[in-house]
């Protein structure tokens, strides 16, 4: 055996219908009340007029008639047994037989159905995708009650040998898209497969790596609304976050509450997260532009105030400001990290000693304080949380510009992310589809 | 590239630059020239329809190679690059004087050139189509940006509409003859570019049915950009005012709070100025590597040549704005836009009347193909 002298494994001799037998499992994969109650027990009472003379006859008997319950398979090929061990299988040998039967007697403790933790709603369906395949094809399937409804089995991963589904409806998605998103999966080579994080990377365009291109959500009636919106998620084992591709611009403003709600109150809440979205894209930019630049354009009363409370600050206002992002980029970091119990300590540093001490300590100004505070706010209001989080990358790159050449800059570089977004494509699709989408341009 | 792209591409290609400018001041009641100046520019645009539906989905260079014959058409396609580049270069200048005349005094023009060639080239770098679903977000935040002037114009109390009157006061033929000196070379005469991009717009009929469409909603906006400039600065000022847009724009103050919106013009003109510098690189690039052979991105290149060009090509900003008003249209304008079209029309209705197709040449289109598939052959 492959497997060596493991603890987990358990090597059981039995005697049914007259003959020897050994069974072979992982007690790892598998419960002692499951083991007895479905496979030995109706083993060991297996009557003995099924004793014939051939014990692969034999085996095929036990099949059909004590197991019939469990999914299991003949098999003569010993190589296949350490994989298929390995997945949760029972190997059953009988004396004088040239196969084995493999039975299926995984049964593994899995997290409950629970509410979702990064993409919540306050009215809506509270279930979220779990860790487990199956649950998650299952909370999928009792949604969609159609015929149409596929999933697809690949493996990925050298030594997790990860499964991976493709879901779609057929004849609803895209067939060009569906074969880029198979052979992509196919050609995949990795060595371990965690989480479907790592999968997203094969999905991306080419050079465009500033907006994700691959939605995620671990809310079933958001992947379901997505399927029957022609697309294809990937279900990947071990995940709670289940991928849907191809995605554009505007699914990452849109919450599945927004449809749930009346229309004008959903609206009215997209609309929010785009303009939330550009605040925390310009609003530090402009910060420092207009105050370095182009006092001129605040009005005066408030261009007073602010001055007055600059005066005693030593560093000019892009400094200010960045000192004052990074001081937030560590908290948030801090924030997420931290086990939850010291949260408060973090709240309470990150509020009393960077808000008003700072200001105190003349190190930083109260408006650039409001300033930032903004940002960041603002920038987690897009429902998906990776969406905000590359477009960080992009804010400094803005406030670096406003320094230089103020408004200009400014200007210029949203004209950068305005070519970029245009030129984006995903499986054929233009990224900016929902300004054309309406207008008879290629739907997703 | 859908109709809607197409539309906009051409909308915010011909608004770009004129939006800021608006007619020159070479008669009064300049809103009318404007309105006059469409009918003109749309017999002008069916002449390129003409050469589009002739040319049978080649682009602009493949015409004058069809019609001149290889050496004679490659010499009017290096014409062409040049004027594209050149036309683009000025435009530079246009928006680089703006935005140093209201946001940025003091930083050198080279370095804000320099910054804004490396985003034309990679808006050039990105093809016909990414441009148009570029030119859908641009137009929708100028024409936000333009209709917000307008209306904190309209509400700080700067419009009068009595500033419009004497109403024709040198009589009606100076109007009309005005727009035949310049508004149909500028803007419109300028779509010549789009002939190289024609087979992107579809088929001729098409073409000119998006062409015409838009030239009628640019000569609507820009009337009323006219109107809304001479209402608040009135006809004697207006003369004398480089930029009335600007200038209009720094008469609105709303209970002294909202001031000195500058800012919101210099965007309109950057933006403007980008997708007409990015078309322009675009079109001379699709020249520069048919004409030089290789299958190699020009757009760096060009856009890099447009930039130092801009700083060249005058010494100030008044012979700018002279050069762009006289010489540029007698000698540029008019024979890009009208001689060499016209006489390229004429070649090829002589050329290939029917059953005169076996004379055709072979353009260098075909004769590229097989050796690209015997070289893709041998590296499968």
């Amino acid at each position: 055996m492959t497997f060596g002298d493991t603890d987990d494994l358990a090597l059981v001799s039995l005697r049914f219908c007259g003959k020897e037998g050994l069974l072979c499992y992982f007690t790892t994969l598998t419960s002692a009340s499951f083991m007895m109650n479905y496979v030995i027990q109706p083993l060991a009472q297996a009557s003995d007029d099924l004793a014939g003379e051939d014990a692969t006859a034999l085996l095929k008997e036990v099949r059909e008639r004590c197991l019939s319950g469990l999914s299991s398979e003949l098999s003569d090929q010993l190589h296949v047994l350490p994989m298929k061990l390995g997945r949760g299988y029972a190997a059953l040998f009988a004396e004088g037989a040239r196969d084995c039967l493999l039975v299926d007697v995984k049964e593994l403790v899995t997290r409950s159905v629970e509410e979702p933790t990064s993409q919540n709603v306050i009215r809506g369906p509270k279930e979220g995708f779990t860790e487990s395949a199956a649950t998650n094809m299952s909370l999928i399937r009792r949604r969609i009650v159609t015929d149409k409804l596929r999933f697809e089995r690949y493996e990925i991963g050298e030594k997790t040998r990860t499964e991976v589904y493709l879901a779609y409806i057929e004849e609803e998605a895209d067939e060009e898209v569906l074969r880029q998103v198979r052979e992509q999966v196919r050609s995949c080579r990795m060595v371990s497969l965690f989480d479907s994080g790592s999968l997203e990377s094969l999905f991306r365009p080419r050079g465009y790596w500033l907006f994700p291109t691959v939605y995620n959500s671990e809310r079933p009636d958001s992947v379901c609304s997505c399927l029957l919106d022609k697309r294809i998620a990937v279900i990947v084992g071990g995940s709670p976050f289940v991928l849907i591709v191809p995605a554009i611009f505007r699914d990452f403003f849109q919450s599945p509450e927004d449809h749930y709600q009346w229309f004008l109150v959903g609206l009215f809440a997209r609309l929010l997260r785009y303009v939330a979205f550009l605040l925390s894209l310009v609003v530090p930019s402009l910060y420092v532009a207009i105050t370095s630049y182009h006092q001129e354009l605040i009005p005066t009363i408030l261009l007073t105030s602010i001055a007055a409370q600059r005066e005693g600050i030593p560093f000019p206002a892009v400094i200010e400001i960045l000192l004052m992002e990074a001081a937030f980029e560590i908290l948030r970091e801090a924030g997420t990290r931290m086990p939850r119990l010291v949260g408060q300590a973090i709240s309470i540093a990150g509020a009393l000693v960077l808000g008003e001490a700072a200001v105190q300590a003349g190190i930083v100004s109260n408006i650039n304080v409001i300033v930032v505070a903004l940002t960041v706010i603002s920038s987690y209001v897009a429902p998906v949380y990776t969406f905000g989080s590359n477009i960080r990358i992009f804010r400094y790159g803005l406030i670096l510009l406003a320094s230089f050449t103020g408004l200009y800059g400014v200007i210029l570089g949203c004209a950068v992310l305005m070519i970029h977004l245009s030129r984006m494509e995903t499986f054929g699709v233009p990224y900016m589809s929902p300004l054309s989408r309406m207008l008879g341009g290629k739907t997703p | 590239m859908n109709v809607v792209h197409g539309y906009t591409l051409l909308l915010v290609f011909l608004l770009g630059t004129s939006i800021i400018f608006g007619p020159p001041r070479l008669a009064p009641d300049a809103w009318l020239v404007e309105l006059i100046a469409v009918v003109p520019a749309g017999a002008l645009f069916l002449l390129f329809v003409g050469l589009a539906a002739a040319g049978n989905g080649g682009n602009l260079f493949d015409m004058l190679d069809k019609a001149w014959g290889r050496t004679i058409g490659r010499m009017w396609t290096l014409c062409y690059i040049v004027y594209f580049l050149y036309i683009a270069s000025r435009n530079v200048r246009d928006m680089i004087e703006l935005v140093m005349t209201s946001i940025l005094r003091a930083t050198p023009p080279s370095v804000l050139i320099f910054m804004f060639v490396l985003v034309i080239a990679y808006a050039a770098s990105g093809g016909i189509a990414a441009t148009g679903r570029l030119s859908v977000l641009i137009a929708a935040l100028v024409g936000f940006f333009f209709f917000a002037l307008a209306l904190l114009l309209v509400f700080s109390g700067s419009v009068d509409t009595e500033r419009l009157l004497p109403f024709l006061s040198e009589g009606l033929a100076k109007v009309l003859v005005v727009p035949l000196k310049s508004s149909i070379w500028f803007p419109y005469g300028e779509l010549v570019v789009f002939l190289v991009f024609c087979s992107s717009f579809g088929t001729a009929r098409t073409f000119r049915r998006t062409g015409w469409l838009a030239m009628i909603s640019a000569c609507l906006l820009l009337t009323f950009s006219d109107l809304l400039q001479t209402s608040v600065l009135g006809m004697e000022n207006i003369v004398f005012s480089i930029f009335p847009l600007l200038d209009a724009a720094r008469m609105i103050s709303i209970f002294n709070f909202i001031t000195r919106l500058d800012a919101l013009v210099a965007l309109l003109i950057i933006l403007g100025v980008l997708v007409k510098c990015a078309v322009f690189v675009h079109a001379a690039t699709i020249g520069a590597s048919r004409t030089f052979g290789r299958h190699r991105r020009f757009a760096f290149s060009s856009a890099l040549l447009v930039g130092a060009f801009s700083i060249l090509v005058t010494h100030n900003n008044a012979e700018h704005f002279e050069e762009g008003l006289k010489y540029v249209i007698y000698w540029l304008h008019i024979p890009a836009q009208l001689v060499i079209p016209a006489a390229t029309l004429m070649l090829l209705r002589i050329r290939y009347r029917k059953g005169e197709r076996e004379h055709e040449p072979r353009r260098l289109h075909d004769r590229l193909e097989p050796n690209r598939t015997r070289r893709g052959r041998a590296d499968a």
